[in-house]
This record gives C-alpha cells, structure tokens and sequence, in this order.
C-alpha cells in the first residue's frame, strides 16, 4: 500500500544510482587532479610524431695534487759527536735525541689524469750547515701499485725508489701516479744527515722544495 | 698567558694542514696565425676548505708569446677560478712543427706555517700551436681501440694537414696482421684538405674472421705524390685468464707462501678470480689450496696468492694442478713444485773439527821435527 507522501522503493532505487554515480564521478575527478588517472582514458601509440633529445657531457682533463702537510718538521735535538753524523729521517724507525718523528710527504693524484711527478729543492749545502751533510729523498706507494703495475722492481718501475739526493732541478718522482681512488697515492721520505759541526742555536728551514705534477701525454 | 696560549691553538686549528693546486684543463691547442693574438681560458682548482694564491708562470722556447692577466690567482675554498691569458704569435718566421709553451701554477706559501722541510705543490699544462711546413706535409694518427670478440671493430685514420698548401687527395691502404699474417685490407682515399684542416676516414668492421689475441695495423698512404704512414697495436679479447708464473720451490717445515701470477685477455672487468691447487704424489693426492677471490680489470695482470704447509711433506718433487676459475669458466695449469730441505750448517761442530785438524798438523810437524 503506498501512502500520500511517503517515497517508493523505485525512487529510493533511482536515488541510490544517483548517489553511486555521484560518487564515482567525484572520485574520478578528485583521482584525475592527483594525477593518478590520465584522461583520455583510453590511449594508443603515436604512429608517426616522435620527440628525441640530446644531453651532451663533455668531462675536461684536470690535473690535481695535494700534499698530507705543509711541513716536515724534525723539531730540536743533540748531535753526535765528530766524526760521527746523526742521521735523522721520516721512516717508521726512531730518530735519536729528542727530534721529532715527522711523517713523510703523502702525494694524491686528486685530478682526473696520469701525471707525472717531479721534485727539486734546495741543495744539502745551501739547506744544512756543517761538514758535507746530506739531504736526500726517496718514493714508494702508499696505496698499493700507486705508481704503475705491480710485480714490477725499481729499475723497471716508473717510481725513484732509491735514496737520492736533493737537487735543484727537477728529479722523477713518479713518471705514472694513477688516479683511481685506490691507486693516486705515494710516500716521500726525507733522510737528513747531520754534520756534528752544524751551527746550532738556529733553524734550518728549505722552502724550495716543490712537488710539480703534470700531465704531458702528446 | 692562557690567552696566548688560546690564540695559539685557534691558530693551529685554522692553517691548513695540507697543501693542493689543480689546473683544468691539461692541454689547449690554439690555431696558429703570424702577427695575431689569441685569448684563451683556463681554470685554478682550489681542493681546500681555504683561500689559495697560485702564482702563474711560462716556460719553454715561446714562453714570451704568453700573457696573464693576473700573474698571481686567488681562489676561493672548494671553487674553480677562470683565468684569463692570451698569446701572440709573432710576424716573424717560427720553426715549422708542433711546438707548445707549458704553463705553470705554484700555490703560493703566504701565511703558512714554515718551519723545517716546507713543500709547495705546482702543476704545469701545454699550449700547444702548429706552424705549417712549406708546400704540402700532412700528419696521420690511426686509432683502434682494444674489443672483445663478435664485437665490431671501428677503425679511424685521422689526418692534418700541416703544409701551407692544400693536399688533393691522400690514397693508401689500411693493413691489418696477426702474428704477420694479413687478416684484412682497407682501401682509403681522402679528398682536398686545406692547410691547418683536419680529416678523417672511418670504417668499423666485423670481427667474425678475426681470433681473439694481439693485432698491429698499418696505414700506408700517399698524398700528391708523398708517402705517409700511421701504425697502432689493437687487441681482441677473449674470456680467459691465462697462470703466467708461480712458486716453484718450498722450504720444508715452513709454511710457504705460493704465489700464481695470472694475466686476463677479456676487454672488461672479470671479478670473482681465484685458483684451486690440487698437489699430488706419484698419483696420490696430498692436499688441496685454495686462494681468495680477486678482480680483475681489462687486460690486467695480478697476483694470486695461497699458503702451503711443508712441515709433514717430504722433500722432492710434487704435481700440482693449479685450476684457475673465473666468468662460469676455467684455465688449467699442470705443473711440479720442489720441497727442499734446508741444510743447517753447526758452526761448533766446523770449530771442532778446525781445531782437531791444527792439533793433528802441529802432531805431525812436532814428529818430524823430533826425526829430523
């Protein structure tokens, strides 16, 4: 029996599909702004417009060294007396008195090239004081084949393993210093040997001495 | 005092501790033209968290041709500085040939701590320039890189003409040898290159003919007349690894370190390389060794490296079969290794019987002196 003002089930049925299409159309709209739906909904593959592009990178050689210190500083101590020579050095082994244990000299290739190293300072004479002293150097990796293959001895290596003397003109350090991350660094040692007749009550100090890398392939 | 102290330590902690220069790039060609100035730039690469002065310098031949506008840079921490220089070739008649000037950048030590031994770090790059040859005269540069096998293998002959007249036309042929047996011929021609011009002929061809291993290629070539040639070595890759050396001989009653030096032939990174060792006596099996994994990059040569325990092996010699395993693969190597023992010489024992010979001696000498 259907009363006067009362609603039929057929118009709750029409205002229930209403309610739902409402709904579905909200959500659509709101799923639409998100961007998690794309309208058309329905897409297919461009026949013939295709769009293509470019990106070229260029990477320049650059070359860069960097040193552990700016100094090796063997601080004070006594010397030996004549005829003996104190030597003092930046090797693991114990120097004698009370002078410093500095470290070596740490070179990083830092660029993105081999290069070639090379060192000059000053002389043993015009650094030091005293009877004929010495102020000599030698190179070895500090990252395992730093400096060219491995399985290799000094006098075929690209590397100055021998104890050498300073000088002023440039010497080869290492005619290959890699610059993989695992292989850009070498050890520079510094061997001095006092005279006992060095002029004490002064500093000795060498500011001449220069790392130069370089990369001259061509 | 603690003040100074104070100001001391903060000091300390603001001078750098280390020293480092870069320059970018490493080398600049400029086309040369008499009486003309040509300005170029380049960059100071400052590595450290602090300012850096690098001062500028020239060196070579033609090292006056080349003017900074700044002799000394500063740069800012962790940045690039452009610097701007130019060089101006002369009127007058150069040499004829690549020629170059280095330029040089020395950090400069201003306030810095020196004391002791005070290093500086400097870096040097080219400028480099070509003055033409009179008539004609042109350069030739071959490239091919090293491949893998079933790779296609690109080819390029590069030419410059370095004359001051122009070359018709260059004709000549590209040869490529194994083991001196020619694999393949590339017929070149190459047509007009202007003086200063550069040109180039490209060709890739296919490596189904070739075996893997070591090539050398040749271009032999003419130009209006001229010969010319380029050569390079290439290398077709295969996967293998090849045992190059090993320890031979052991100490017995030691623990002996054996060491297999390998070679890869593979034009790529090989990883996860390592050997087995099987070591055997007269057919019985005595133990096995077996070494860490290593990589390898292309074309590298490394070292293996395993321990072998001597102490209840007997001296002589042993078979070994050292099984190298890489990419799903292996390389085996038959080979002996010699167990020695080691003779230790008793110095007491050389002292006894020192002294029982002088005894013996000064016996025989006091028997014949008593008879005579």
């Amino acid at each position: 029996m259907n009363h006067k003002g009362e609603i039929t089930n057929r118009t709750l049925l029409y205002l229930s599909i209403l309610a739902i299409f409402i709904t579905l159309f909200g959500a659509t709209v709101s799923f639409v702004k998100l961007g998690k739906v794309e309208l058309p909904l329905i897409t297919g593959l461009a026949a013939s417009s295709t769009a293509t592009g470019t990106v070229n990178v260029t990477i320049s050689n650059t070359i860069s060294i960097s040193l552990n210190t700016s100094f090796v500083d063997f601080g004070n101590g006594s010397l030996a007396a004549a005829p003996s020579y104190t030597p003092i050095n930046t090797t693991a082994g114990t120097n004698p008195s009370t002078f410093n244990e500095p470290y070596g000299l740490v070179i990083r290739n830092d660029g993105n090239v081999d290069i070639n190293l090379t060192i000059n300072g000053s002389t043993a004479a015009q650094f030091l004081g005293g009877t004929t002293p010495s102020y000599m150097w030698n190179a070895s990796d500090n990252e395992s084949n730093s400096c060219g293959a491995s399985g290799l001895n000094y006098s075929t290596k690209n590397i100055t393993g021998n104890i050498t003397a300073m000088s002023n003109t440039h010497t080869r350090v290492c005619s290959n210093l890699t610059f993989a991350d695992a292989t850009d660094e070498i050890i520079i040692e510094i061997y001095l040997n006092l005279s006992a007749d060095t002029p004490a009550g002064r500093t000795y100090t060498d500011t001449a001495v220069q790392l130069r890398g370089e990369h001259f392939i061509g | 005092m603690k003040k100074g102290y104070l100001i001391l330590l903060v000091l300390a902690m603001i001078l750098p501790s280390t020293t480092a220069i870069g320059l970018s790039p490493t080398s600049i060609f400029i086309n040369y033209e008499p009486g003309v100035t040509k300005t170029f730039n380049f960059f100071i690469v400052n590595n450290l968290g602090v300012d850096m002065d690098a001062s500028l310098y020239t060196d070579g031949e033609y090292a006056t041709f080349i003017t900074f506008k700044e002799p000394v840079v500063r740069v800012a921490p962790w940045q690039n500085k452009e610097v701007a220089a130019s060089i101006t070739f002369p009127s007058t008649l150069l040499e004829p040939g690549p020629h170059h000037v280095k330029i040089g950048a020395v950090e400069n030590p201003a306030n810095r701590v020196t004391q002791g031994i005070a290093p500086r770090v400097g870096i040097e790059m080219k400028i480099k320039f070509d003055i033409p040859y009179p008539g004609k005269y042109a350069r030739f540069q071959l490239d091919i890189p090293y491949i893998n096998t079933g790779e296609k293998l690109p080819v390029t002959l590069t030419t410059k003409s370095l004359g001051k007249e122009t070359i018709n036309t260059i004709q000549g042929t590209i040869t490529i040898s194994n083991d001196e047996k020619i694999q393949s011929i590339l017929p070149v021609t190459i047509n007009s290159v202007q003086s200063e011009e550069e040109k180039s002929y490209h060709q890739v061809l296919t490596t189904e003919n070739l075996l893997p291993g070591d090539y050398h290629a040749q271009a032999s070539l003419t130009y209006d007349g001229i010969y010319g040639e380029a050569n390079t070595d290439f290398r077709i890759g295969s996967r293998y690894v090849n045992v190059t050396n090993y320890t031979k001989t052991f100490e017995q009653g030691k623990i002996g370190e054996m060491i297999i030096a390998i070679a890869g032939r593979w034009n790529g990174n090989i990883d996860d390389v390592y050997a087995t060792i099987d070591v055997a006596q007269e057919g019985r099996g005595i133990t096995t060794l077996k070494t860490p994994s290593i990589s390898l990059g292309p074309w590298e040569s490394s070292i293996l490296r395993t321990y072998i325990e001597t102490a209840t092996l007997t001296p002589g010699y042993y078979d070994i079969v050292i099984t190298l395993h890489y990419l799903g693969g292996s390389t085996v190597e038959k080979g002996q290794i010699l167990i020695y023992k080691k003779i230790h010489i008793n110095t007491t024992y050389i002292l006894i019987v020192a002294i029982a010979l002088i005894v013996i001696i000064d016996i025989l000498w006091l028997l014949r002196k008593r008879k005579s």
